[in-house]
This record gives structure tokens, C-alpha cells and sequence, in this order.
């Protein structure tokens, strides 16, 4: 399972599978897990077009983002990102661009 | 320490010395504190969520699982310069790093993330104020080296 060092981590998450129509990655995330490299993939490339996304939006609409800013939160979701799929054998899928 | 223009050159100096903490920031800003980043959540350069403050917020207590964040491996580096890179828009970053077997000031240690091997925590091990983590931040700080183009190798 993803272990988030946040509760608010899962949240942002959400909120941008939301925003960005990424339903594959909202359903990953909600069950907590990839089954496979195929999923590992769709997370990945969801991160990183959100991490965009919320440059772009500055975080607006997320008090946390808000308050304390997009690059300490997408940070803090990278490291549980990173740890879980790399851990778990996805690195290639995870490094991909 | 000597200065190294390329992360090639430095892979190739290090390998002979041992491993390694590294931490990519935008350039212009400080490589241990967050000074005038204007992310808020930070007191006197120190982000609350990387460490457990007091109620007070004068003090920082010891705690395994939470510290300054450094990458322990070429692989996590190359990754959270993407991250670093993307949250700049782009912006010049430079990697400042430090020897493992480097001295780093009483009270501080570096951990291994439980959650991940290439990923170090530099942790609180002993009960002190605010301004005594600020300073021994500092200390390491003026103790890292810099590498600039990284992105060249990375």
C-alpha cells in the first residue's frame, strides 16, 4: 500500500485525478496500490502532469497548497510516490518521462 | 572542498571516497533553510512538517521519521532535480551535497527513510531550540559542496 507521510498528500491527489479527468489514476489511488507496470505508468505520468497542473493553478482551491505552497506538497508526495513504486519494482515505469 | 562542474566528475571523485547526501535547490537559495522562499509553514528557515516542533514552536524534539531531506543515491538526485526543476518553472538548480562520512554537528544524524533506501533523513536526535538547529543547519551548509549544470549528466 502507499504510505503517505500526510493525510493531506491522498487529498491533493484526489483532488487533481479530479481536476484532470485522470479517472485510471483516481481509482489507483483510491485503492491504495498498483497491480502493475501498466499502473505504475498511469501514476506516474498523472504526478507529473499534476505537479504542472499545480504550479500552473498555484494550488487554488486547496488550503494547504495554499498555505504552505505547491513545492513543499508536491515534495512530500514524491517521497511516498517514490518509496512505494520503487520499492516495489516500478522504478522504469516511474522514471519514465 | 573542491569544486566539481559536472555531476561525472564528481561520481568519479566520490566513488573513491564513499557515499554521499545531496540536495538540489534553485539556485540563489540556501541548501538546508528555507530562507525567502516565501512558503509559509516555515519558522526562522525550517519548514514545521520537516520536523516536531514544540507547541510553542521554540523547540524541536527528537524524532526518527522526520528531518531536512537529502538524496542518497544518483537515481533519487536525478529524480527530485526533475521534481525541483519543474516546481521553478524551469529555474537553474544547483546540487549541493556532503560526504556521509562527513563530521555534522551534535545533536543531528542522518537516517536511512524506512521507506526508502536512497532517501536520508537528517534527523533530530536530542531535544533543542529553533535557533540551535538554525545555526547547525548553517554549519553544514557553509560545509557542502556545489554542483551547477547538473542537468547535463543527470
Amino acid at each position: 500500500m502507499i504510505e503517505y507521510r500526510f493525510p493531506e498528500e491522498k487529498s491533493i491527489l484526489l483532488h487533481y485525478a479530479e481536476k484532470m479527468q485522470a479517472e485510471l489514476a483516481k481509482q489507483i489511488i483510491l485503492k491504495g496500490s498498483v497491480a502493475d507496470k501498466k499502473e505504475a505508468r498511469v501514476l506516474s505520468e498523472f504526478y507529473w502532469c499534476m505537479v504542472d497542473a499545480a504550479v500552473a493553478d498555484e494550488g487554488n482551491g486547496i488550503p494547504v497548497l495554499e498555505a504552505e505552497g505547491v513545492s513543499a506538497w508536491m515534495e512530500y508526495i514524491f517521497h511516498s510516490l517514490n518509496g512505494y513504486l520503487v520499492s516495489n519494482g516500478y522504478a522504469e515505469e516511474w522514471d519514465a518521462e | 572542498m573542491e569544486q566539481f562542474k559536472t555531476l561525472e566528475d564528481l561520481r568519479d571523485y566520490i566513488k573513491t571516497l564513499g557515499n554521499f547526501y545531496a540536495r538540489p535547490t534553485e539556485r540563489g537559495a540556501h541548501p538546508t533553510l528555507y530562507l525567502n522562499s516565501g512558503e509559509k509553514g516555515v519558522i526562522q528557515g525550517v519548514r514545521k512538517r520537516d520536523y516536531m516542533f514544540s507547541a510553542d514552536e521554540q523547540w524541536v524534539l527528537p524524532y526518527s521519521n522526520m528531518g531536512l531531506s537529502f538524496s542518497a543515491h544518483w537515481q533519487h538526485l536525478k529524480r527530485i532535480y526533475r521534481l525541483k526543476q519543474k516546481v521553478t518553472g524551469g529555474k537553474q538548480i544547483d546540487v549541493f551535497w556532503v560526504l556521509e562520512k562527513a563530521d555534522i554537528p551534535e545533536g543531528l544524524e542522518f537516517q536511512q527513510d524506512p521507506k526508502d533506501s536512497q532517501h536520508y533523513l537528517l534527523v533530530v536526535k536530542e531535544k533543542m531550540h529553533v535557533s540551535e538547529l538554525v545555526r547547525k543547519l548553517k554549519w553544514i551548509a557553509d560545509r557542502m559542496s556545489k554542483i551547477t549544470s547538473a542537468e547535463k549528466v543527470l
